[in-house]
């Protein structure tokens, strides 16, 4: 019985590990004995490390497609934002020899990835004409160019857009006989009428949690007539009186009529308080709408959408392909972004309601036809008013940079000195600002 | 050779671990510790540079990793006198016989056998302010809703402290209740006949006859303690604005977000020297303790 025992463990230990590795070996390529033909990358197998993201389940069911036309053999392997980065800078940090292509984030990682070597650079794929490299919105593909440089060299194609839009009650609203917040004082003055408005229900709620804060708040900082630095004398300018007002303002809408938790919360416990009706308005990312109001949540019926009162939205590239440097199979990869990031399957995706990066999936109107009245408005309305490309500072050491001003953030919502707070942040913003200057002339 | 192998069979069956020990642990240390002195940034195009002693005295001066530190010790520090204070108690409860003894143990084990990442979710979401069962709690009982872990105050560091009580408190209990087993009946038979009370014959018998289980315990707890990242990690995170980072997770924070690859390790170094000074002044502790008695 012992041993019965110790073997049905063992087993199941075995199993659990499997389980953990999280590898999703794509399904065999339809079988086609007839075909005798060899095939441009048989034989070849493509390592593919991406992130646990709409996009990514979009492409899954078409990757047999993909191998059947190839010959190539591609595994995907999916993590969550955090665990992705992890295991990119380790494998990359170490070689990066057994990653062919991954996916990242222009604005958060890239340059660091860049100015450490990891990536390939990917001027050959944007010189075939059947790719169309014009067709990307420019400055979402700009995030892949070294610093913003207008070189032409690029190490990376961007997959995902986004744009900060306002998500709110269309009941609530109503029954608190308000319009819908076009600026910010409409947006303060209507979250202070709509908080409480129902049991349990806060006027509110949008992220407070220091680091992944920055981003969102960095429409209500644009939106003050601040930035995070001056690009020109590389100045860290995050306690100049345009940016201390808007902290405090943000701080306020999240103090006065938001969730307890604000200074804990990132995207994901937003959507689920919003998604479930614990909240009247938020402002996010339109590209996890789906998450915060989509056909499956509880408040579908009633979600709206608008343009973000700020008025000040960015047009960001949130997330692209790139591939290894030191990948093996530099070419076979090379035929897997231009397949994933090509024209035909980024309509299929946009289709599916994700944000793209490709003009001329924005404008067939089969690919948009998916998505909210409201939203798409919202959408094509922040495109044409974005004057920034970028949610959070445009340097390398972007995490550090976040932690440092997530801190004004959180001492806004808490209600604390944010001039001494913004000063001290602004100080320590100003080293990191130099070091990456300094590493940046070094390389 | 069979005579070779017969007088160096003790060396011969040590060496399989030995060289694993070298390859798994020395050889990353001597790693890290050499990577302590550079620049490195994790590029894989420019090669580390040698800076000397400038990620100590960087760290020195900085006061988030100073912060981290008293945060450390503070989080270690209660933390484990609440798990030894606590754990002894329960062992001694649990070393009585009672009905449903075994039931009672096997549940209080339930804490130290899960995951800690996903305990530290499950927690998370018991704390959250809007949305979790400690605040339907509290309400319900007439008192105040609390931010729990959402506070830049001491306040989740306290909460912290209290997930890692609940998890590791058991696990002192279980180490302490295997030393209260050996201690032999007469001593408390010829207390009992001396007519000593039960608060003089824990004093003057269990806790004596317990103390170098006690210490051992203690000591493992202390050295696990002080390196807890999983709980911190799949909680808070070290958030709200660094409120609850520890050094740890300060280090990884360098390594994985800041690519300070040359200040993790100069981190982890001072951190590692830490640790060795705890378990050899305990250890020391530890003997002179076993010597009285």
């Amino acid at each position: 019985m012992k041993r019965f025992l110790a073997l049905f463990l063992c087993l199941l230990m075995i199993f659990a590990m499997a389980a953990c590795g999280q590898t999703q070996p794509a399904d065999p390529a339809p079988a086609d004995n007839q075909q005798t033909e060899a095939k441009p990358y048989d034989g070849v197998t493509l390592r593919v490390i991406l992130a646990t993201h709409d996009w990514t389940t979009a492409i899954e069911p078409k990757l047999p497609e993909f191998e059947a036309a190839t010959g190539m053999k591609v595994e995907f392997e999916v993590y969550p934002e955090n665990q992705l980065s992890d295991k990119l800078n380790v494998e990359l940090g170490s070689g990066g020899q057994y990653i062919d292509a991954f996916m990242c984030r222009p604005l958060q990682e890239v340059q660091q990835f860049i100015q450490n070597g990891y990536l390939a650079e990917v001027s050959e794929l944007l010189a075939d004409e059947e790719f169309d490299v014009d067709d990307f919105i420019p400055a979402a593909l700009n995030g892949y160019a070294q610093n913003g440089a207008n070189d032409g060299k690029y190490y990376g194609v961007p997959l995902v857009t986004e744009r900060q839009v306002l998500f709110y009650r269309k009941d609530l609203l109503e029954k608190a006989n308000l319009e819908v917040p076009t600026n910010l004082d409409e947006l303060m003055a209507a979250a202070e009428k709509l908080n409480g408005i129902e049991d349990g229900v806060v006027g509110f709620t949008g992220r407070g949690k220091g680091n992944p804060a920055v981003t969102q708040f960095s429409t209500y900082l644009y939106a003050f007539g601040g930035d995070f630095f001056d690009f020109e004398t590389n100045k860290a300018t995050i306690n100049t009186p345009e940016a201390v007002a808007a902290f405090e303002y943000y701080g306020k809408l999240l103090r006065e009529c938001g969730p307890a938790s604000a200074t804990n919360m990132h995207w994901n416990e937003c959507a689920a308080l919003y998604s479930t009706g614990g909240a009247a308005l938020c402002t996010d990312a339109d590209a996890i709408w789906q998450s915060f109001c989509g056909p499956e949540t509880e408040i579908y019926e009633n979600a709206g959408f608008a343009v973000s009162p700020t008025n000040a939205t960015w047009n960001v590239c949130s997330w692209g392909l790139g591939i290894s440097a030191n990948s093996p199979n530099k070419e076979a990869a090379m035929e897997f972004v231009k397949w994933a990031a090509g024209v035909e399957m980024t309509k299929y995706i946009q289709t599916a309601g994700i944000s793209t990066a490709r003009n001329s999936a924005w404008a067939d109107p089969a690919c948009t036809a998916n998505y909210p009245e409201e939203l798409l408005a919202a959408i094509q309305k922040g495109n044409e008013i974005a004057t920034k490309a970028y949610d959070r500072p445009m340097t390398t050491s972007v995490a550090q940079a976040r932690d440092i001003i997530g801190v004004v953030i959180t001492t806004a919502i808490e209600g604390g000195d944010v001039q001494a707070a913004a000063d001290k942040a602004n100080a320590e913003f100003q080293v990191v600002l130099d070091e990456d200057l300094a590493a940046r002339n070094a390389s | 050779m069979k005579k070779w192998i017969d007088r160096h069979l003790k060396g011969i069956f040590v060496t399989p671990s030995i060289i694993f020990i070298l390859l798994m642990i020395i050889v990353p240390l001597a790693y890290n510790f050499i990577m302590s002195f550079t620049d490195w940034q994790m590029s894989i195009v420019k090669a580390p540079k040698f800076i000397g002693l400038t990620n100590y005295i960087d760290i020195l001066k900085d006061e988030r990793f100073r912060n981290s530190v008293w945060r450390t010790i503070v989080f270690s520090g209660v933390a484990i006198l609440l798990e030894s204070v606590l754990g002894v108690a329960l062992a001694v409860l649990i070393n009585r016989k009672f009905h449903g003894r075994r039931l009672v143990q096997a549940l209080m084990l339930l804490p130290v056998v899960a995951t800690p990442v996903a305990l530290g979710m499950v927690w998370n979401l018991m704390l959250e302010p809007s949305i979790g069962i400690g605040n339907v709690l509290l309400t319900s009982l007439g008192f105040q809703p609390r931010a729990f872990l959402s506070t830049r105050s001491f306040e989740s560091m306290f909460w912290l402290i209290m997930i890692d009580v609940w998890e590791w408190t058991p696990m002192v209990m279980l180490m302490v209740y295997g030393g209260l087993m050996t201690i032999p009946t007469a001593p408390y038979e010829s207390a009992l006949i001396d007519g000593a009370n039960s608060w003089q014959t824990f004093t003057k018998i269990t806790l004596p006859l317990a103390s170098p289980t006690i210490l051992v315990a203690v000591l493992m707890r202390l050295i696990d303690v002080v390196k807890t990242y999983d709980i911190i990690y799949a909680t808070t995170g070290g958030g709200p604005s660094f409120a609850t980072e520890t050094i740890n997770i300060y280090g990884y924070l360098n390594m994985f977000s800041y690519y300070r690859f040359g200040k993790a390790a100069a981190i982890s170094v001072l951190f590692f020297i830490v640790v060795m000074a705890i378990g050899c002044g305990f250890l020391k502790v530890k003997s002179k303790v076993e010597v009285e008695y």
